[in-house]
């Protein structure tokens, strides 16, 4: 086994030097850390689809998911037990700040950033769009940002603590199902801006529904002319767009929103503060802290965290009931496949137009991985709890969790292929959106 | 392969590329990473102080979860097989919206005070301040409470959580629009407490004064003489402990403060010495009378004390009223004649109701009728006005068995089944920083000033025989069970919830209506800025910090709470702050 010990000291403008030294001349030592960087266990960026005729009878799949969401949990509770059942030395505090610093920086913000770019790239295509020359390309293209809006949201619900359950935006933004009678009447009585409050219409569904049927991308000629759903017959394509267009706005407020919540206003961001504020939106703290500070200062006497503690904090991040890894994890085994896999209840499949569930699935849990690496790459960041663990030794940790992780997302990425498909298969149930199921597909990783 | 690498902040952020990494040697003496994680000793479940262990657990073994949540499972869900899995599908009819007619989640109007019940309980916490009212923001926990302040009755024209939202084409009760909440600030205390501690740290106080003009009501009649206040939610976690405890507990303890303060003359037979026939529970549409003996359980939930057991408590109510979604022991609308008249005259609604509700699958086809102005008017009239278990007939006619509802219930029995395995099932978060000294010496201030007397620290609960609703025993008769053991139960736990499940008055500026509040539990709210973001308290979130809080319990001399919070005014600002810190964490 090969060690390195390495010191680095100042990089600037492209030129390094290093020093090869025990003893470190920098200044900073209270920020030196001795860590074990060790390679993490990760999922494959690719898997392919179980569309096996034969395979949609069977439970096994939808069982073997949820089971290894419950072994990720348990690796997950393990690893905060582990933590908040220690003394931690003022080294190992120091770090596990460091931990919290860069999951901000690493992982939380940039995966927010990500989501507030798509989703205005996303409102920059629909606002391109106009019925008399729209075209399938421009339908495909609002379709590929929804997706990557999509993917983002959930590689972010591994972090809901914080601005998204504070400022209530998981329901604002994401609530199903979608209220399609709400959304006749209001297509039928025109809209005004109190209407726009009701969230079962808003967010990320109401979009799904006039973007995607039946796991496709809408057609072009249906939005030239009028919608051929049960109950929609009367309402044109151009209605939907221009509601679209509204509702995407709406979004993207909430996910600068997040994003600057996180982030804190910054020269960087003035624009998106300006959006947020513009729509009446509250992005920090009670105390006035940006929501990367408050869980960062956890515990800092005077830092007006609402976290008491250090280890609270981290509870906070790994397992808390809610708004944490475990919980997304809860969520994904116990309610998101669960509600609908073990009681063949279609009615809970919850992207029921873009059949984007087993992608979600696993976007959720890579949101869990990426907290633990703290990073949005697949590699261990030299502060993140993947580190840590390697650095005092407990391998086991990281071992449980890593593979729990990579276990999920193998048993979400092996059921068969749409979700919603495989539960009525498996139960013998019809989707009430009867289709042809050889015509659907989920999109391949 | 292992690196063992020592970084600084510095450098990191300065890190371009893996190239610029230098290895130097492999024999470094620092290269023990950061050492191994030793085991501390463990406060927690231990006694401590002026603290016994079971203080640990407010909610007792059976209703404590270790987790800093107010969402958690019970052990008395989690230890009975195949429970949690009915515990989390309930719980999303807590936590997600409901919607006309989409399963899941279906029914909501035709009048409705909000579309879900996250939306007044934000993570599952105490509503958040609000300066405007607006059903659809999520976290806006009020209710408003509109009534005669001559008799203290609320109005008749509209419900008594009154609703600004409905189904087109129908017109909301109130137009929300014109609600004005304005936030005030106490200049000085009824009681002459000075508005500065004697240490010269301030404090301040606020209240709401919230109108309603008389153009916001979609009613005929339009009320008359009234006033409104707000009521704002509380958690929601612990209220199956307090529905575990015995009525002759509670009745004690009555009898023991009837010795001392008034008691709610409508609840209190201060010359018997019992509680009066209007303290039991009792619902037309429900068979309460013979649960105990010849009446219903005991009232003890709400501020007003208006509700007994859970099982038709606050929650079981509101899941259907406060978003008209019926069930199978519900058949009737929470509507009122004056709305159901005002709609059934409103040219609009007739004329939209003719235009789309000729289809079966429609969901005005109920209102339909023949198709003539007066016909749908009519019945419109008639349908609207479906608001008692009286009407059930006239509501089965066109609401249940009619197209497009065709038989079916909006809330299936083993949904609101769930959902009352979810709600009776909600642990209270372990207490925290016990050992704490600070949170210690708080304690024993809580109990020398007399906080302890209304904010009764402990109770035991009984065997926890509850009373069981009709929908749920219809469900356990469909699968064959007894309904008596198909929730969480939670037999002879010592409990802390700090409340005494007395209704007391603090003579507050624009008072809750009647006055008299039950003493709200304490548990658990130390958690409530990490969980919640927010951390108002009282009924109509005044008081935006615990301080401000302790501070209303002596606005007026006349106050159950005058006392003990001039001992607290006295205090010097060390046992201020572990008072404080004693209420954040139990």
């Amino acid at each position: 086994m090969k060690k390195f010990f390495y010191s680095m000291a100042a990089l600037l403008m492209g030129l390094a030097f290093t020093a090869c030294s025990d003893s470190d001349n920098n200044n900073e030592n209270n920020d030196q850390f001795s860590v074990i960087m060790t390679n993490p266990v990760v999922d494959q960026d690719n898997y392919g689809l179980n569309t096996t005729e034969a395979n949609y009878s069977s439970q096994q799949f939808g069982q073997q998911a949820i089971d290894n969401c419950m072994t990720l949990m348990n690796g997950l509770e393990n690893a905060n037990t582990a933590i908040a059942s220690s003394k931690l030395s003022e080294e190992q505090e120091a770090y596990l700040r460091k931990v919290l610093e860069t999951l901000v920086s690493n992982v939380i913000v940039p995966t927010y950033t990500d989501l507030a770019d798509d989703v205005e790239d996303l409102e920059n295509t629909l606002n391109g769009l106009t019925v008399n020359t729209i075209t399938q390309a421009q339908i495909d293209q609002a379709c590929q940002d929804f997706k990557q809006a999509r993917q983002h949201w959930e590689r972010s619900e591994a972090f809901l603590m914080g601005a998204a359950s504070n400022f209530d935006i998981d329901p604002t933004i994401d609530s199903w199902p979608l209220n399609r009678s709400l959304l006749l009447n209001y297509f039928n009585n025109g809209m005004d801006d109190e209407m726009l409050e009701d969230a079962t219409i808003l967010g990320f569904h109401a979009l799904e529904f006039i973007l995607f049927r039946n796991g496709q991308n809408r057609r072009v000629a249906e939005l030239q002319g009028n919608d051929t759903y049960t109950n929609f017959q009367g309402i044109t394509g151009a209605q939907e767009l221009a509601y679209a267009q509204t509702i995407c706005t709406l979004l993207k407020q909430r996910c600068f929103q997040l994003q600057v919540a996180w982030e804190g206003a910054t020269s960087a961001n003035a624009d998106r503060v300006a959006v947020v504020e513009a729509a009446h939106l509250e992005y920090k703290t009670e105390s006035g802290l940006s929501y990367g500070e408050n869980l960062m200062k956890a515990g800092i006497s005077g830092s007006k965290s609402t976290f008491a503690t250090l280890k609270a904090a981290i509870a906070q991040v790994l397992s808390d009931d809610e708004g944490s890894c475990v919980a997304i994890c809860n969520e994904v085994g116990t309610a998101k496949i669960a509600n609908p896999f073990t009681a063949g209840d279609i009615a809970y499949v919850e992207s029921p137009y873009s059949y984007n569930s087993i992608t979600d699935f696993r976007d959720n849990i890579r949101s869990i991985r990426n907290v633990w690496l703290g990073s949005t790459d697949k590699t261990a960041n030299q502060y993140s709890f993947h580190t840590f663990f390697a650095s005092v030794k407990q391998e086991t940790v990281n071992k449980n969790v890593e593979n729990g992780y990579v276990g999920a997302i193998e048993a979400i990425s092996n059921m068969p292929a749409p979700f919603v498909k495989y539960c009525s298969v498996v139960w013998g149930k019809d989707f009430d959106d009867p289709e042809n199921w050889d015509s659907i597909t989920e999109d391949e990783e | 392969m292992i690196h063992v690498s020592k970084l600084t902040r510095f450098t990191c952020i300065g890190m371009l590329s893996a190239t610029m990494l230098t290895a130097c040697s492999d024999n470094d003496d620092n290269a023990n990473g950061l050492g191994s994680l030793t085991p501390e000793e463990q406060a927690f479940g231990k006694a401590t102080g002026n603290f016994t262990a079971e203080e640990w657990y407010p909610g007792g073994e059976l209703g404590t979860t270790e987790k800093a949540s107010y969402s958690a499972p019970a052990p008395a869900v989690t230890n009975i097989a195949g429970m949690e899995e009915d515990f989390i599908v309930g719980e999303g009819f807590f936590e997600k919206l409901y919607t006309f007619e989409q399963e899941p989640r279906k029914g909501l109007g035709p009048a409705w005070v909000r579309n879900s019940c996250i939306a007044c309980h934000p993570s599952y916490g105490h509503g958040k301040r609000q300066t405007e009212y607006r059903a659809n923001q999520i976290g806006n926990g009020y209710l408003l409470v509109i009534y005669h302040p001559d008799n203290n009755a609320y109005i008749s024209e509209v419900t008594g959580m009154p609703q600004t939202q409905a189904m087109s084409p129908f017109k909301a009760p109130i137009d929300e629009s014109q609600i004005s909440i304005e936030w005030k600030n106490v200049t000085e205390m009824e009681s002459g407490l000075p508005m500065k501690f004697e240490d010269g740290e301030e404090y301040a106080l606020i209240y709401p004064e919230v109108t309603i003009p008389q153009s916001a009501f979609n009613t005929n009649p339009k009320p008359t003489n009234y006033e409104v206040r707000l009521e704002s939610t509380i958690g929601i976690y612990g209220t199956g402990l307090l529905d575990a405890l015995n009525d002759e507990d509670i009745e004690a303890q009555w009898s023991a403060e009837s010795n001392y303060v008034e008691l709610n003359p409508a609840m209190w037979d201060k010359e018997a010495g019992t509680f009066k026939p209007s303290a039991y529970y009792s619902a037309g549409y429900n068979d309460t009378g013979s649960h105990r003996g010849n009446h219903g359980p005991l009232k003890r939930f709400t501020y007003a004390m208006t509700r007994g057991t859970l099982q038709d408590g606050a929650g079981a109510n509101a899941i259907w009223n406060i978003t008209n979604v019926t069930r199978s022991d519900r058949h009737f609308l929470y509507t009122t004649l004056a709305w159901a008249k005002a709609q059934s005259e409103d040219t609009e609604v007739i004329q939209y109701i003719k235009e789309h509700g000729a289809s079966p699958f429609s969901l005005l086809h109920p209102y339909y009728a023949d198709g003539t102005d007066e016909g749908i008017a009519a019945r419109v009239n008639e349908i609207l006005s479906c608001s008692s278990i009286a009407k059930k007939e006239t509501f089965d006619n066109y609401l249940f068995n009619g197209a497009p509802y065709n038989g079916q219930d909006e809330m299936s029995d083993k949904q609101y089944y769930q959902f009352m395995v979810w709600h009776r099932g909600l642990a209270v978060p372990a207490a925290r920083n016990l050992n704490d000294a600070q949170v210690q010496r708080g304690k024993e201030l809580f109990s020398q000033m007399g906080c302890a007397q209304c904010h009764r620290p402990s109770w035991k609960t009984g065997s926890d025989n509850m009373w069981v609703d009709a929908a749920t025993k219809a469900y356990a008769q469909s699968i064959g069970k007894n309904a008596a053991d198909m929730l969480p139960k939670y037999p002879n736990q010592t409990i802390w919830p700090y409340t005494d499940m007395v209704q007391h008055r603090l003579f507050m500026k624009n008072d809750i209506r009647t006055g008299w509040c039950r003493t709200t539990p304490l548990w658990g709210r130390g958690l409530s800025r990490q969980l919640t973001g927010a951390d108002d308290r009282l009924h109509d979130c005044r008081a935006r910090t615990v301080l401000e809080a302790i501070m209303w319990h002596g606005y007026s001399k006349l106050s159950d709470g005058y006392k003990a919070t001039e001992k607290f005014f006295h205090l010097k600002k060390k046992d201020r702050d572990a008072v404080v810190k004693f209420i954040e964490a139990i």
